[in-house]
């Protein structure tokens, strides 16, 4: 293969011998980039791969580029994929992944290299600088217990980059053609919580983070700081002006003109362009969007006060509705959210996690079990949860391991079993449904691929794409009554057409009825999303929120981007690497990347057994709308007649022994033993992978042939 | 839109007015559109009120058949969770029209029985 | 062609149209002849009347979303890659800074009496003639001495400096963009123009006021933006 899309080399750093090293991309390039390509190497360079705590220092953590970043390919330049074995989920820590936006990818492919891979511990804490093809790793003692956001600007300062905009051109080292840019370094760090217990994120810039995983805890125990990155130089591709082209011709198409917004359309996240996702902000128009690069639409926003900068999503969900509590009017309410997101940003913690162990801990206060004279002792506010003093004092608390941080620090299923709280997960007062992580607010229960997904991989799924268009465009127009713009039989069909090569067409693997939660259908669904996710979103790093996109209203015949002749995910893999993949041979290599990843799991100790969902997820006397957090929840279903409606999907849970039934359809469809959910040798060897059926043999995990 | 409710005596406007114990609290939050949900648990009428609140940035997400039978049955308020239930099930307006009527309705049955109680901490 | 190597057309721009108003002096013992890159023509020596370009590229920094789409599309419509040091166009960020102070956008201003033009001592950056007069830097004759680098008076230089071709280069409004895939230059279309997601970049036949250099700095937003939620004043 040549070259084009990719840099052509990947960066070994190993933290115990402060050594870096490059070795050629060539023989990782089946694995596709991001997810598939760091794996691929996590497969190559852990030495242990039965690790269950991601803090040992032979856990191997890789940043991974894909062949699209740093190109024009629309909301496919900026993710970085952050993969290793993780911290803090229950019963054990998969190996997993994360990723972010932002400048990281594509300043490391300008710098010339594709993956960055993280071994071994510093005997201190360190950072590295990268500036091209030159590493230097340098002392962070003084940078240790610093903030996010200090860190970055103390590196930039010792980078010789000064705040603000406009400077002039600067060399990267003495020499006159070391090459020269106007750009400052990418830097991703960790903050005091990824230093000193699991719940560490990756932030870079202002905003962006991978917290799933705890990677920032990872690096934490690696005793890595920060990694910089500068880069000058450029990524080739294989048809320039086939990119151009491309990318003019999907804006004009498939997205909203900026200045000529659709608001009520049904054209996906990739339809609507710049589109703030944020929860509780101070309601003001002075600011501007702010995207990762090549984004076709910013969903992130930059302040007058800057300080709230760049702040969105998940890190504003967790503490908005309890600043409601304290605060009446909007701005005080955006800026107390706002507050609580930035100290999470600084802190640098996965705010995830907080979504359901706030709630928790409050109901623990209330039932006066924590407290200062409960049982689980706490002398935080707890009367001021919703005021950004306590949103600080609480960080700060996991991040010093002091007050109740001492245990949350170790995880919060850690805690709730140190605390002897195991009737929480029973009754669903801890809110944590899959793998020790919280509740997304997808309910398992209603949106099953959610819960699914998340069963039969290492964490909370996380994929919007069937989301987004069959929950959230309907419940959107439910709300204010509007009429709804795609029939749901006419929504199903889209999506349905792109379930090849197992289910294309078939409409009735996207029916939630209660009558078919068990299904192959089900299971054929779940499947691709995991395959596609694995190599279209994650190895390719396709954002999650623009891709995939399945209908779109911008569009004359309302069909989406995904698959299609012009916009379709294998139009920018051509065009950019010359490979004429089709759609469904990317389905294909993320089936690939998906069964390594099992085998890195079943070495781990993964057994059918441990796939499942929190005790309460099975609860059958249910009181009350229990699906989770929204008002009610619309799914398209079809009635006794056929007929396809966007139907209310009422109170329900799921059943123990269907779901153990459905996880045999399952692994049966993927060609695993069903016994124990491992994968067989002749399944592997169809897919070219008997090197990881001699591992698995050798280890005495090889499935067995049915 | 007016709404006549019966008087209530004063123990009984208090006993409505209180906060019901923390694990009898009803599940609610807020959205915000197309971002998600941000959960936040009610444990009394104000907070409800508050919760029913329409804004720019985000909106209630609450399950309105729940909320009648949580204010009738924790509550303790009959009256208003019928009146919760019918407007709940009115098909004839939108979700989003539903909440503003509660939010009104809520708020002239808390001002009612504020004025019972001589409650000015509520 | 005469003797000196000018056509009639080049040779009537050197003579003044009244004596003594314009003079063309040569600089450099170059020869007069002019130079000739894909069609378009060159004049030699220092300027003294520039011919002002017939388009300009204005900016809404308050618009821009740092996506950097447009530095991309730049570089890969002229070299075939991407690169961020060699887009002719530069967005600088600081993500920690307060809007709108968080966000410059640098693009060649075109200048009425460009320095970058008078700096070159081989007539290698000059008005293209049948190109609109805009300025650009004839790679073969170019031969890295960087006086146009530092002759910019903007921050950052307008003009880049490619490392492995040891030339510099500069904004040409799309002239020659090989890898565009359409026609570019002025009546054409410019790479930076077309890709933003946000339209944050425009561009211009008139002049902006060339004693400010804020004048390049525009406001492209208006109700459909604030809609958005986004502000459309300054």
């Amino acid at each position: 293969m040549k070259n084009d899309g990719w840099a052509g080399h990947i960066l070994l750093l190993d933290l115990t011998r402060l050594k870096a090293k490059a070795i050629s991309t060539e023989k990782y390039k089946r694995w596709g980039g991001g997810h598939g390509l760091g794996t691929a190497l996590f497969w190559d360079y852990c030495e242990d791969k039965t690790l269950t705590d991601g803090r040992d220092p032979r856990n191997v953590c890789v940043l991974s580029a894909s062949p699209f970043c740093g190109t024009l390919v629309p909301s496919g330049g900026g993710r970085t994929e952050v993969t290793g074995i993780g911290t803090g989920q229950w019963p054990l820590s998969w190996y997993t992944r994360s990723n972010f936006g932002g400048r990281f990818s594509s300043m490391m492919k300008y710098a010339g290299w594709d993956a960055i891979v993280i071994i071994g511990k510093a005997e201190h804490p360190v950072w590295v600088d990268i500036r091209n093809g030159d590493v230097a790793f340098m002392d962070a003692r003084t940078l240790w217990g610093k903030d996010t956001e200090e860190t970055q600007q103390q590196v930039w300062a010792k980078i010789g980059m000064r705040r603000g905009t406009k400077s002039d051109w600067k060399l990267l080292r003495s020499t006159i053609d070391a090459g020269r840019t106007t750009q400052k370094p990418s830097l991703l760090s960790i903050g005091p919580i990824g230093e000193n217990s699991v719940h560490g994120a990756l932030i870079h810039d202002a905003g962006n983070g991978a917290g799933q995983g705890g990677f920032g805890s990872v690096w934490g125990s690696k005793n890595l700081k920060a990694v910089s990155i500068l880069g000058t130089g450029a990524v080739h591709v294989a048809d320039p002006a086939g990119l151009i082209q491309a990318r003019f011709n999907t804006q004009e198409k498939y997205v909203d003109d900026p200045d000529k917004p659709d608001l009520t359309s049904w054209g996906g996240l990739l339809g609507m362009g710049a589109i703030t996702v944020a929860f509780e902000t101070p309601p003001t128009h002075k600011r501007r969007p702010q995207a990762c690069q090549s984004c076709i639409g910013g969903c992130r926003t930059r302040y007058e006060n800057g300080k709230h900068n760049e702040q969105s999503c998940q890190e504003t969900a967790w503490y908005g509705a309890f600043a409601r509590r304290f605060y009446k009017d909007p701005t005080d309410i955006g800026n107390a959210n706002l507050d609580a997101a930035r100290a999470a940003g600084l802190y640098g913690i996965n705010t995830y996690g907080l979504n359901s162990a706030l709630p928790w801990l409050e109901y623990l206060y209330h039932e006066d079990i924590l407290g200062p004279k409960g049982k689980i002792k706490s002398e935080l506010p707890w009367d001021q949860l919703g005021r950004p003093e306590f949103a600080e004092a609480f960080l700060d608390c996991i991040a010093k391991r002091t007050d109740i941080g001492a245990d949350l620090a170790d995880g919060y299923m850690h805690a709730l079993h140190r605390w002897g709280r195991e009737e929480d997960l029973e009754s669903g007062m801890a809110d944590f449904p899959y793998w020790g992580m919280a509740n997304h607010g997808y309910d398992p229960r209603s949106e099953l691929e959610w819960g699914y997904g998340t069963i039969m991989s290492d964490r909370d799924f996380n994929s919007h794409d069937i989301n987004l268009h069959l929950f959230w465009l309907p419940f959107l127009a439910a709300v204010k009554a509007k009429p709804m713009r795609i029939e749901a039989e006419r929504a199903v069909e889209f999506v349905a057409e792109r379930l090849g090569p197992y289910a294309k067409g078939r409409t009735e693997c996207l029916d939630y009825r209660d009558s078919n939660m068990y299904s192959e259908p089900i299971a054929q669904l779940v499947r691709w999303m995991l395959h596609y996710g694995r190599f279209w979103k994650n190895s390719c790093g396709l954002c999650d929120f623009k891709w995939a996109n399945f209908f779109n209203t911008n569009t004359k015949d309302n069909w989406g981007a995904t698959g299609s002749e012009d916009a379709g995910e294998q139009v920018w893999w051509r065009v950019v690497t010359g490979e004429d993949m089709s759609f469904e041979d990317g389905i294909e290599r993320g089936r690939q990347i998906y069964n390594l990843d099992n085998a890195i799991w079943v070495l781990q100790g993964r057994q059918r057994d441990l796939c499942k969902f929190a005790p309460y997820i099975y609860k059958k006397d249910v009181k009350g709308f229990n699906l989770g957090m929204f008002p009610f929840f619309f799914w398209p279903t079809p009635d006794e007649n056929g007929k396809w409606e966007y139907r209310e999907i009422g109170s329900r849970h799921l059943d123990e022994a269907k779901v153990e039934e459905w996880k045999n359809t399952f692994y049966g469809l993927e060609g695993w033993d069903a016994k124990t959910g491992w994968p067989t040798r002749s399944t592997l060897e169809t897919m070219d992978m008997a090197f990881v059926a001699d591992e698995l043999a050798a280890a005495g995990k090889l499935g067995e042939e049915s | 839109m007016n709404y006549e409710f019966s008087t209530p005596s004063p123990e009984q406007a208090s006993a409505i007015l209180s906060m019901v114990p923390y694990r009898e609290r009803l599940k609610a939050g807020r959205m915000r559109l197309p971002s998600g949900f941000m959960a936040t648990p009610v444990r009394s009428l104000h907070e409800v009120y508050i919760n029913l609140m329409m804004d720019e940035k985000s909106m209630p997400a609450i399950h309105l058949p729940s909320l009648s039978v949580w204010v009738d049955e924790v509550v303790g308020d009959r009256e208003l969770a019928r009146v919760i239930d019918a407007c709940a099930s009115d098909d004839g307006n939108s979700y989003v029209e539903r909440c503003r009527k509660l939010h009104k309705i809520i708020g002239m049955r808390l001002a009612q029985l504020r004025e019972i109680a001589d409650a000015s901490d509520f | 062609m005469s003797s000196d190597g000018l056509n009639e057309k080049e040779r009537a721009m050197l003579e003044p149209e009244n004596p003594g108003r314009r003079k063309f002096m040569m600089v450099t013992g170059a020869t007069c002849a002019a130079a000739f890159v894909a069609g378009s023509f060159f004049l030699p020596g220092k300027l003294e009347a520039m011919p002002d370009c017939k388009g300009f590229l204005v900016v809404d920094l308050n618009k821009c979303q740092g996506c950097g789409s447009c530095m991309m599309a730049c570089s890969l419509g002229h070299h075939g890659a991407t690169s961020q040091s060699l887009s002719r166009i530069q967005i600088q960020q600081d993500s920690f800074a307060d809007y709108p102070g968080d966000v410059f956008m640098a693009p060649c201003h075109q200048c009425e009496d460009a320095p970058c033009v008078q700096a070159c001592p081989v007539a290698a950056n000059r008005p293209a003639l049948e190109m609109g007069n805009v300025r650009m830097i004839d790679q073969k004759r170019c031969i890295g001495c960087e006086q146009c680098i530092d002759a910019c008076q903007f921050t950052p230089s307008r003009v880049q400096w490619d490392p492995k071709q040891h030339k510099a280069q500069k904004c040409d409004l799309c002239t020659d963009a090989p890898y565009l895939g359409e026609k570019g230059g002025i009546g054409g279309t410019q790479a930076c123009v077309k890709v933003c997601p946000v339209k944050a970049i425009s561009f211009t036949n008139k002049m902006p006021d060339q004693s400010r250099e804020e004048s390049y700095q525009v406001n492209l937003r208006g109700k459909g933006w604030f809609a958005r939620g986004f502000s459309k004043e300054d």
